[in-house]
């Protein structure tokens, strides 16, 4: 195609800016989703300058064990004398970046075969979807601790693990998308223009499901926190990173509920529970907003 | 197509789907690193007879399409290999036991218990949409939702265990009592299963509540309401006749794909728990390289989850009008 | 519009490298392979918690000394197959355990006990070492095989294949409506110790309670030979008898053989046994059971109990309750070996494999003092009172069963609320202080004894070139302060080992006042390593191996005829040498310090790559939109 002119060009710009104002304005009026945004942001930055305001380093012995709360230790610290608060805040990277990358992973894979499944229809289709349809079936838990305990522990068998058991929802969400849009007059017009398949599929179909895929990315990010700190607490996530599943495997070893030492449990599933929490309300707005029917009904 | 077309589609792509299930499963732990028989018969617990025993019956001295044609026979006779931890017994027995029963048992009830509660709350939110009870309701489901399901397990156990002693603490039953009946028996493992159960339910009711409360508000919205209020009908009437009806079809169908989370949430639970079931089974196995006891557990999941989709799927289509009429 | 695209372009960019940027610095990207320093993996055993809190205690001690010891938590299953098969650790810290009587220095230090579920896994080969041990197995003198004993500790101590920590004492959580268990060096409850379940009584109920013990996980063998873990040996020695037991000072006495001569040249043994035991199906107990066992053990290559049975020649019996035992030659441990030995019933086992399953619903027959009753496999096991138990009056109880809570706090509040009524192990550290001050409990100072767990740091022998050189092990040993070890891994309630024998365990007569030990003294470590060519030359914090020499082995350079001209020469060649090497020490520490600044800033690409690739997506997202 021959490049469109500068006015148009801007005016296409424009519009994107536009539609992620709306989007922003939506957002803003859920309190469910600002609370949860606000959550993230929170985590981020506190990953973010997690080697300038941790007191301690998370591995080294700085304390006896198993003291309380107190002075020099803000939460106590574990069975061996490690400051509780610096494992949190460094555990935060690991959920934050395991989230992340994982979900990215997921969402990208899904994404890829949604998109070839729904436009390509016919045996691509059949076979992408049956292999779709063998993933939704195998339980991610038990296959992620085989492939975990086939890979070895390393945080990034996690991911690849994570990511592989998560894409399906996406590839699922995507394939539907895919469908009803090509149907559409413009994709029609586009394609007795004689445009590419790729053109079709980058230029036309991906940039309408970029918000539900974005939303669907969100919901990932909660499914990879959970399942890394499930992980962990089995015993199967790296052992030489601070993660907040391994604090609290080492809470139920050592049985700090019997023997009543909270602190050591409840503040690394509060942990858990808040970005959780956050990337899940934020995940319920967008939601609510993508939607059309309710959005329809507004008021 | 015609309500008998569906169903054989279905059970079609089920069956691809076990196939595939069964391959993967095949070269899954056929290719792990290092010797490739080890999933089957190369783990050093095995004694020397017993080995070569496995490796006359699945053939791992031949080529790999005749080991995949005489895992299928095995397979269909039952022969899942032999466990290595449980020197000697065969896999099928571990799996097909007190085990399996023990995890359908406690996924069967929790998944009676997020259903439930999901309908429940799902119907009072939508009907009270925008309120502040319907706000709390969702803020409760995805707190609940978000919460590791082992870390709720965990603070149920310090609670209601350690603190004030309502339930106990692992297990299934309290052991070395012989039971005089069958009724005390079922008492004392109701009240075993009386926690875990919660952890589970509580944990995945979120799921159920979001889908049921957006479904009967998607209901509300559709073209035959506004006839159903037309025709005079009282709010509640549509309601319970209409709404609830055809809400609750596609959660049948989410059932189906909530077996797996199920699956999953189960495995923790029955770690934190001591509950003996396919769970632990799971994590004892990866824990100790028992490679023959992951694959036929594998296998298992892989038919129950694809069996209860496919019934899930033919009951949806069985009482969704829809279909039905599209088949006249 | 050109202003407002790239200032978009440019605030994601921003967010998304200092997003991205510092999570892959925090992740240290496999750097070159570790075999180049001293970076090793120890394992530990992750249901342990003293095995992994120790192990974590040292990983950190070792970083003082620039040592990279990684500890890492592995299963039972996984762990025990690598140390009896494949034989490729490097380094595994855990409690081994000891016997009432020093039989571990034969089975971990001898070189014939190299091979397959052979206890010497470290593969230490030192045959002084060997030839002075089975000097001492066949010394009959206790106090001569003491001093042999000695010598041997000082001779593995200069190799150091492992570094003896500590052993846990056992404080164990027992509900104090019990009485009647006998403390023992290595605990209340344990298998060599069937003083306590004869005699276990519930305060108020002399004869007939049930006793209810909560076990980590489930036995692991029916069969009394295999079942020489801690979880099926107790229940081994409850409803199997031995010839002899121990009495609360660690004596031998009798058992099911009332009496026992040693001849003087010790080949031959006498065995009297008790006329009145009988197996748990009613068939009386007779010297032919015993011949039997002995014939089952040695005809089938039984591996356990080798190092007795394969000195024992033939074995006959004199009338129903005498047995004579021929022995090929003096063994000091004969009569303390037969403990271990298992009486078993010729008529159930007669025609078997020694490994025969022994599963699932063939109740185990024995003619102790318990026998089996029921069980569910894998949650619980209970052993009911034989009635016709040999010894009088004896045992108390009505009945024992074994519960399975896998979970450590499960069990620990079982205990307390009154579900079960104690533990198979020693409390676990983090609920000694709440024990203490748990009204329902037997205080602790009742139930505390000498631990029987030794734990120490093993070398394997086999993988890593560097854990062969006595400098890095004894540099380890220095560099570890076993007090603080104790305070922290297990609270205190432990006895810090200096020597391969402990006394505060075998008594006091193996109390060596002279052996050689090493002192925790971090700056002699590093010196120790330093000098001997262990350098940190990339500055991680890890020292490096040292650089060999150049071999000079083609041909013998050396023309000297004299003595004196031969030391005129070596001194020579000596002096070349050292520049020589000095020379290729610095080049190849340039290299060293290249290359770890490629692989640092390697790291550094790799984040700020996956940055550049973030934003080139974006960008050509951006660009296709138009």
């Amino acid at each position: 195609m021959t490049s469109t002119p500068e006015r148009v060009q801007r005016e296409r710009f424009s519009t994107s800016v536009r539609r992620f104002k709306g989007f922003w304005s939506l957002y803003k009026t859920s309190r469910i989703g600002m609370f949860g945004l606000s959550l993230v942001f929170a985590f981020l930055v506190v990953a973010l300058i997690t080697p300038w305001i941790a007191p301690y380093d998370p591995r080294a012995l700085v304390g006896g064990p198993f003291q309380p709360p107190g002075e020099g230790h803000v939460l106590g610290t574990d069975q061996i004398g490690r400051d509780i608060f610096s494992m949190l805040l460094w555990g935060s990277r690991i959920s934050l970046m395991v989230g992340l990358l994982a979900s990215t992973f997921s969402v990208a894979i899904g994404t890829a075969i949604g998109l070839l499944s729904g436009y390509f229809r016919g045996p691509i289709d059949s076979i992408l979807m049956r292999i779709t349809d063998l993933f939704i079936t195998l339980p991610s838990i038990p296959l992620m601790l085989i492939l975990a305990a086939l890979l070895g522990r390393s945080v990034w068998n996690i991911i690849f693990v994570i990511a592989i058991t998560g894409w399906t929802s996406t590839a699922r969400m995507v394939r539907s998308q895919t469908l009803s849009i090509k149907e559409r007059p413009y994709v029609e017009a586009a394609r007795s223009v004689g445009a590419k398949d790729s053109q079709i599929m980058f230029r036309h179909i991906l940039p309408n499901i970029i918000p539900l895929i974005f939303a669907n990315a969100i919901v990932g990010i909660v499914n990879a926190i959970l399942n890394e700190s499930g992980l962990s607490f089995l015993g199967l996530g790296d052992p030489t990173k601070p993660s907040w599943g391994l604090i609290l495997r080492y809470a139920n070893e050592v049985g700090a509920m019997a023997t009543g030492r909270l602190w050591f449990i409840i503040p690394p599933g509060i942990c858990i529970m808040l970005i959780t929490i956050g990337f899940a309300f934020s995940s319920y707005s967008l939601d609510q907003i993508l939607n059309p029917r309710l959005r329809e009904r507004r008021g | 197509m015609g309500f008998k077309e569906y169903v054989g589609k279905r059970t079609l792509h089920g069956i691809i789907t076990i196939i595939m299930a069964i391959t993967l499963n095949f070269i899954l732990f056929r290719i792990m690193p290092g010797d490739p028989t080890r999933a089957v018969s190369g783990d050093p617990r095995v004694d020397t007879a017993t080995r070569l025993a496995l490796i006359a019956k699945f053939g791992l001295d031949r080529p790999l399409i005749e080991q995949f044609a005489l895992y299928i026979y095995n397979l269909a006779r039952g022969e899942l290999g032999i466990s290595f931890v449980q020197i000697g017994r065969p896999v099928i027995d571990i799996i097909l036991g007190r085990k399996m029963i023990n995890t359908i048992i406690l996924m069967g009830s929790s998944m009676f218990i997020a259903f439930s509660l999901g309908i429940i709350f799902g119907v009072i939110a939508a009907w009270r949409r925008g309120t502040k009870m319907d706000v709390s309701f969702i803020v409760i489901s995805l707190a609940t939702y978000s919460m590791p399901v082992f870390w709720f397990g965990m603070l149920l156990l310090l609670f209601f265990s350690y603190y004030i002693n309502i339930f106990p603490i692992a297990g299934t039953i309290t052991p070395g009592i012989v039971h005089p009946n069958f009724i005390e028996y079922t008492k004392d493992y109701l009240h075993h299963l009386m926690a875990p159960m919660i952890t589970l339910g509580v944990s995945f009711f979120g799921g159920y509540f979001l889908f049921m409360r957006d479904t009967i508000l998607d209901v509300f919205t559709e073209d035959y309401m506004l006839t159903a209020r037309a025709k005079g009908l009282s709010n509640r009437k549509i309601l319970f006749k209409h709404a609830m009806r055809n809400a609750l079809l596609p959660m049948v169908s989410l059932m189906g794909v909530h077996i797996t989370f199920l699956i999953s949430g189960a495995t923790m639970t029955e770690t934190v728990f001591s509950w003996d079931g396919l769970g632990r089974l799971i994590y004892d196995s990866v824990r100790n390289n028992d490679y023959p006891v992951l694959q036929g557990i594998f296998l298992f999941m892989a038919v129950l989850v694809v069996v209860a989709n496919i019934l899930a799927d033919i009951v949806n289509a069985y009482l969704d009008p829809r279909i039905k009429e599209a088949a006249e | 519009m050109l202003k407002l695209k790239v200032k978009s372009i440019l605030i994601m960019a921003i967010i998304a490298l200092s997003i991205l940027n510092p999570l892959f610095m925090s992740m240290p990207v496999a750097m070159a392979a570790d075999d180049d320093e001293l970076s090793f993996e120890m394992w530990t055993l992750d249901w342990d918690t003293i095995s992994v809190d120790a192990g974590d205690v040292i990983e950190q001690m070792l970083r003082d000394i620039g040592i990279r010891m990684k500890a890492i938590p592995y299963s039972d299953e996984v762990l025990y197959d690598n140390l009896d098969l494949e034989h490729d650790y490097e380094v595994y810290e855990m409690s081994g355990g000891y016997d009432p009587y020093p039989s571990h220095m034969t089975p971990r230090f001898h070189s014939n006990e190299i091979m397959d579920y052979g206890a010497n896994d470290m593969a230490y080969d030192n045959p002084a070492v060997d030839a002075l041990l089975d000097q001492a197995n066949a010394e009959l003198d206790f106090e001569d095989r003491v001093e042999l004993l000695w010598e041997v500790q000082d001779l593995i101590a200069e190799d150091l294949p492992y570094i003896p920590l500590f052993t846990s004492d056992d404080v164990h959580a027992i509900r104090k409506e019990w009485t009647g268990y006998v403390c023992m060096p290595g605990g209340i409850f344990n298998w060599y110790n069937r003083l306590t379940t004869i005699n276990l009584q519930h305060e108020d109920q002399e004869y007939g309670a049930d006793f209810i013990m909560a076990y980590p996980s489930f036995i692991r063998y029916y069969n009394p030979i295999m079942g020489t873990d801690g979880r099926s040996a107790l229940i081994v020695s409850m409803v199997y008898d031995d010839l002899v037991a121990y009495d609360a000072d660690m004596n031998l006495t009798p058992w099911l053989a009332r009496a026992w001569t040693v001849s003087e040249d010790g080949l031959t043994i006498t065995f009297t046994l008790v006329e009145d035991a009988k197996w748990h199906d009613g068939v009386d107990l007779t010297a032919e059971d015993v011949k039997f066992t002995i014939d089952f053990y040695k005809d089938q290559d039984v591996p356990y109990d080798t190092a007795l049975m394969s000195r024992i020649d033939s074995v006959e019996t004199n009338g129903d309750y005498t047995v004579i035992v021929h022995m090929t030659e003096a063994y000091a441990w004969a009569i303390n070996d037969f403990e271990d030995v298992p009486i078993m019933p010729k008529h159930i086992w007669e025609g078997k494999d020694w490994d025969w399953a022994v599963h699932p619903d063939m109740m185990p027959i024995g003619s102790s003092a318990f026998k089996w009753d029921s069980y569910l496999d894998g949650e619980w096991i209970k052993l009911v009172a034989n009635p016709d138990f040999w010894m009088e009056d004896k045992p108390h109880l009505g009945s024992f069963t074994v519960r399975v809570i896998s979970e450590s706090s499960a069990r620990y509040l079982a205990i307390s609320t009154g579900e079960v009524h104690s533990d198979r192990y020693e409390l676990d550290t983090g609920f000694i202080e709440t024990a203490d001050n748990d009204p329902n409990l037997a205080p602790l100072e009742d139930t505390w004894c000498v631990g029987m767990w030794d734990y120490y740091i093993n070398f394997n022998q086999r993988t890593n070139p560097a854990l062969q050189d006595p400098v890095v092990k004894k540099a380890i040993a220095h560099a570890i302060d076993k007090n603080r070890l104790v305070e922290i891994a297990r609270l205190s309630y432990g006895t810090v080992t200096d020597t391969y024998i402990t006394p505060a365990f075998f008594g006091p007569a193996y109390e060596n006042p002279d052996a050689t030990t090493y002192e925790y003294n971090v700056f002699l470590a590093n010196q120790m390593l330093d000098a001997a060519g262990y350098l940190d030359i990339d500055a991680d914090g890890i020292r490096e191996m040292p650089v060999a020499a150049p071999d000079e082995e083609e041909e013998s350079p050396i023309e000297a005829e004299t003595i004196e001209e031969l030391q005129e020469e070596l001194t020579a060649m000596s002096a070349s040498l050292t520049d020589a090497t000095s020379q290729i020490t610095s080049l190849e520490a340039d290299i060293e310090a290249l290359s770890s600044r490629v692989n640092s800033s390697l790291n550094m690409a790799y984040g700020l790559g996956a940055v550049a690739l973030l934003v080139a997506v974006i960008a050509i997202y951006y660009a296709m939109r138009r």
